[in-house]
């Protein structure tokens, strides 16, 4: 018994352990959290590409994306159709060409409630929002990537797994790779992201 | 006078056969009633007309409906609790509510829209009717096939893309439009935000928690048990900034069955205090509780015959039977009065016989006539009277006698009162008040609603008014009922009636779209067959895959379409047991039937579409659809109500009238005995039609107790008239007006409505009588 406790004592000298390394993903989930609490306001640009497997070719279109700290988000397709949401809270406004505008009510909406609140926590890298949701782990330290896995199963069946690619300045998303359990996968690869600018009034009304 | 030959004196019995004689019979009753105190209910469809079938199913519909069973429990965030600290809060409140008494508290699922979506779309031919399928065959050509290949390349490439993937791939025609339109008028079911286990309302400062009751409503002693559990999960949950308010019926019941305790204890100190002073002014002495064993006996022994004759019982009739029989301590007062003036030890019992008889067979055949009532607690409540009166005047002729021991040497036949003005002008003042009142009393305005005789605190007035708006509104006011034999018969009850009224965007919330009856399913799942034939199989594969081809789509890229519309492959029908399982098992407990009626299918209307008016309209077509409205309800019920107990209250009052002119063949010393409860019931109703004060059910349960007082003080006052025995006839009618003044008047202090009420009646009722008897008779039979 006396022999098992020391060897088990040695191995904990020699061998860095699980915890070691968690605690050092701890800290970089820290400091990301950290960050993300002094962001008030996001602007970026933005190239979508989805690799689906109901398409012959890669669909690509682009947009325009604003986040003001807590709850607005605007989320705008420029290309090659002009769609989008916005949304401040639990009521906001769609759009597309075809049907043009509609309001919108996120409380009684299962798929706009999950959709926005998904949006938000990605791009404000709400850690602690995204951690309920997610398993979080660093893929690799630098550049920084994170790989999160959903928790639950149904959330499992839309999303298997997102990578997130931070870009060398603090804080900022350089990419975002979501992918489907049957490895559909769509990219958006975010340009010029401005933090805390002012926004223009009434975006996420219109 | 008819009773003139009956014999003068009655067979006397010794004090030891009469006493036990009361305890036999008390024991073999009191054992009786414990054997059968089981069947007693207090369901309250034993006062509702038989006649009326359309308001003892609506009653029905409504008891088992399914809001019928569940608590209702809203918390309301004081100003320095944040929405989170609320949702948090009542996370836990839900997660902690014990299982004994709720076994399921709503908003615990978390259906998944993905898995929800994905089931209904691989069951489209199931769920789409012939009509859409022909409006669905105006769309089949190749350019509006290509306008939906565009609609589908943009949906995929916007942020719907995300989760409707799988959708665009089973249905490139975006079919789901028409299942997804009858959806609308669920959404009045979830307007707010949501939590586990509550809902939220729109500013987060209030959350509602509903659950599902084990404990029946009716059982008082089980919703005590249930609202404390309630309490000591509020204590160990919520911090003091947050207010809770549950409402359901068992609220209201424990609400009331306080405010009772609560009357209870005043009015009996009042009473009891007020009997004392009777008692010590008037009686004065130990043997004269033997009085009070009249009612008591009469009450136990008449409950025991009821036993024994219904095998239903019915607490409401065992309640009135009991205020009702408060009138035979009057003939206990009329034998110990008559005992007192004669000698020691004799039985003076026989004095009163005439008058006593003649009073109990009036007051019989006036409560007999009730037992015609349409309503069954009143034929019941007539058997429990007659019998209760029979008893009392058994027991007050040849029991209670032997009992008192009657001391005599006393002659104290008096008036009690001297009158202030001649009495000739008084009788006829008298009765030119009752003309008065009697013109005023055809204005009286009747109040049916059974809701207004119990106590709703304003509070939880207020609750139920903010839970109604948290809900959308909708909350069981008017709803439509399917019931057929089984829930698959109720189901497609419910589908023809949702085509009918739900289709035409009347934004009905109905269960026929999540889940149609099989027959449904079968009838669409032919007419998708018969649309889908093989050459449109054909053509709209040609065209989605050349029109697909030119926004990137892969050849395969539907194929699950093609699968749908294959004649071979025939999807699984929609069971009870997929809608639970996608996690709407709380949306299915909205609109099936509860308790009793767990097979019937409810669903409910949009507010102002003329759904109801439309339904209405030919409601003949659809047996087995009904259409209930709470309120339409309680309004038709009071009329019947109304309508049933005045016309047999006016009948009994005429039979007594009849029989008194039978009695006393002279229509003059009839009237005169008429006269009390004539006056008691013309007060009554003409003061209330005066001050505009609405008639209500306890407010009319107490003029039979009236009633039978005044034809009792009218008899004996009369008779006393014509014999001029010296039997002390005004003061045991005194006695017996205040004492009954005392014993029931004083519910008027009460808080609970229907003991006010009832006290109200019995207040205004006795005073006039006992006035019109002590007053106006005594005047009236000098002058003869």
């Amino acid at each position: 018994m006396k022999r098992t406790v020391l060897f088990l004592f040695l191995l904990t000298l020699f061998f860095p352990s699980g915890t070691g390394l968690a605690r050092s993903d701890a800290q970089i989930l820290d400091s990301l959290k950290s960050h993300a609490q002094k962001v008030k306001t996001i602007s970026s640009r933005f190239v979508q590409e989805k690799h689906l497997s109901v398409f012959d070719k890669k669909l690509e279109s682009r947009g325009k994306f604003y986040f003001r700290n807590p709850d607005c988000l605007r989320w705008e397709y420029t290309a090659p159709y002009e769609q989008g949401f916005a949304l401040c809270g639990d009521s906001g406004m769609e759009w597309d060409e075809i049907s043009g505008e509609k309001e919108i009510n996120a409380a009684g909406n299962p798929l706009w409630d999950t959709l926005s609140e998904q949006l938000i926590a990605w791009s404000r890298l709400d850690i602690d929002r995204l951690q309920e949701k997610y398993d979080i782990s660093v893929r690799e330290k630098d550049p920084l990537v994170l790989k999160l896995i959903p928790k639950t199963e149904s959330m499992r069946g839309v999303i298997s797994r997102l990578i997130i690619h931070m870009s060398e300045k603090k804080g900022v998303i350089k990419k975002i790779i979501f992918f489907e359990p049957d490895e559909d996968n769509t990219r958006i690869e975010f340009e010029d992201t401005q933090i805390n600018t002012s926004l223009p009034e009434g975006i996420f009304h219109q | 006078m008819i009773l003139s030959g009956w014999p003068k004196k009655v067979p006397e019995i010794s004090q030891k056969t009469a006493l036990l004689v009361v305890v036999v019979l008390s024991l073999a009753s009191a054992a009786c009633i414990y054997l059968n105190r089981d069947r007693a209910s207090e369901d309250i469809s034993v006062m509702l007309p038989a006649g009326d079938e359309d308001v003892l199913r609506d009653m029905r519909f409504l008891r088992n409906s399914p809001w019928a069973d569940k608590i209702f429990i809203r918390l309301a965030a004081g100003p320095d609790i944040s929405e989170d600290e609320l949702k948090s809060a009542a996370q836990k409140f839900a997660d902690s509510l014990p299982e004994k008494y709720f076994p399921r508290v709503m908003g615990m699922e978390n259906p998944d829209p993905r898995a929800f979506l994905h089931f209904y779309l691989s069951r489209l031919p199931l769920l789409l009717a012939p009509q859409d399928l022909t409006e669905l065959g105006k769309d089949l050509n190749p350019a509006r096939v290509r306008e939906r290949m565009r609609e589908n390349h943009a949906l995929l490439t916007g942020p719907r893309g995300f989760v409707l993937k799988e959708a665009v791939r089973s249905d490139p025609l975006d079919l789901r439009r028409f299942f997804l339109s009858r959806l609308k008028g669920l959404r009045g079911f979830a307007p707010l935000k949501t939590g586990k286990g509550f809902v939220l309302d729109k500013e987060g400062k209030s959350a509602l928690v509903t659950a599902t009751c084990t404990v029946k409503p009716t059982d008082s002693e089980g919703s005590k048990d249930m609202l404390a559990a309630l309490d000591r999960v509020r204590a160990k949950t919520l911090p003091p900034d947050i207010e809770y308010t549950p409402v359901s019926a068992h609220v209201y019941s424990a609400a009331n069955a306080r405010i009772i305790r609560s009357d209870m204890n005043l009015v009996l100190g009042i009473s009891l205090a007020g009997l004392l002073m009777v008692f010590g002014l008037f009686l004065r002495r130990a043997r004269a509780l033997w009085v009070v064993l009249l009612p008591a006996c009469s009450l136990l022994w008449a409950t025991a015959a009821y036993c024994l004759t219904f095998s239903a019982l019915s607490g409401i009739v065992l309640g009135f039977g009991a205020v009702l029989l408060g009138l035979t301590l009057d003939f206990g007062v009329h034998v110990y009065m008559a005992g007192e003036t004669g000698k020691p030890g004799e039985n003076r019992a026989g004095k009163v016989l005439t008058p006593l008889a003649a009073s109990g067979l009036t007051t019989c055949f006036g409560f007999l006539v009730l037992s015609f009532s349409s309503i069954s607690g009143i034929r019941q409540l007539s058997f429990l009277a007659v019998t209760g009166i029979v008893i009392a005047c058994f027991f007050a002729l040849f029991i209670l006698p032997a009992l008192l021991k009657n001391p005599g040497g006393k002659s104290r036949d008096r008036q009690v009162f001297s009158l202030p003005l001649p009495r000739k002008n008084f009788l006829w003042l008298w009765i030119f008040l009752l003309f008065l009142l009697g013109c005023a009393a055809p204005f009286i305005r009747f109040s049916g609603d059974l809701r207004e005789v119990g106590y709703f605190p304003e509070k939880l007035k207020q609750t139920e008014k903010e839970i109604k708006k948290m809900q959308g509104g909708r909350q069981g006011n008017t709803m439509f009922v399917a019931h057929g034999d089984t829930l698959q018969d109720s189901l497609h009850l419910n589908d023809i009636l949702y085509r009918e009224l739900g289709d035409g965007g009347r934004d009905m919330a109905s269960i026929s779209p999540l889940l149609p009856s099989k027959k449904t399913q079968a009838f669409n799942l032919a007419a998708w067959r018969e649309f889908w034939d093989e050459e449109k199989r054909e053509k709209i594969e040609k065209w989605l895959t050349e029109a697909g081809s030119d926004f990137g789509f892969s050849p395969s890229a539907f194929d699950s379409f093609f699968r749908l519309t294959d004649p071979e492959n025939a999807p699984q029908r929609i069971t009870l047991n997929d809608v639970h399982r996608l996690g709407l098992g709380d949306l299915t407990q909205l609109f099936l039937g509860s308790g009793e009626l767990n097979q019937a299918v409810f669903s409910y209307p949009g507010s102002g579409n003329g759904a109801e008016q439309a339904f209405s309209a030919r409601a003949e077509e659809r047996p087995g659809i009904h259409l209930v409205s709470e309120s339409e309800m309680r309004r038709r019920l009071g009329g019947s109500v109304k309508k049933d107990l005045l016309l047999y209250a006016g009948l009994g009052f005429l039979v007594i009238a009849a029989f008194l002119l039978v009695i006393f063949r002279k229509p003059r010393e009839m009237f005169l005995a008429f006269l009390p409860p004539l006056s008691a019931v013309l007060a009554l109703t003409g003061i209330f039609a005066l001050t505009g004060t609405a008639l209500n059910l306890f407010h009319v349960a107490g003029i039979p107790l009236v009633i039978g007082l005044g034809v009792d003080y009218g008899i004996f006052m009369v008779y006393r008239g014509r014999a001029r025995r010296d039997v002390n006839t005004p003061e045991a009618v005194f006695i017996s007006g205040l004492s009954t003044i005392l014993a029931f008047g004083a519910l008027v202090f009460a808080r609970h409505p229907a003991l006010h009420s009832l006290g109200l009646s019995v207040l205004i009722g006795v005073l006039a009588a006992s006035a019109c008897a002590l007053l106006i008779l005594p005047a009236a039979g000098r002058k003869t």
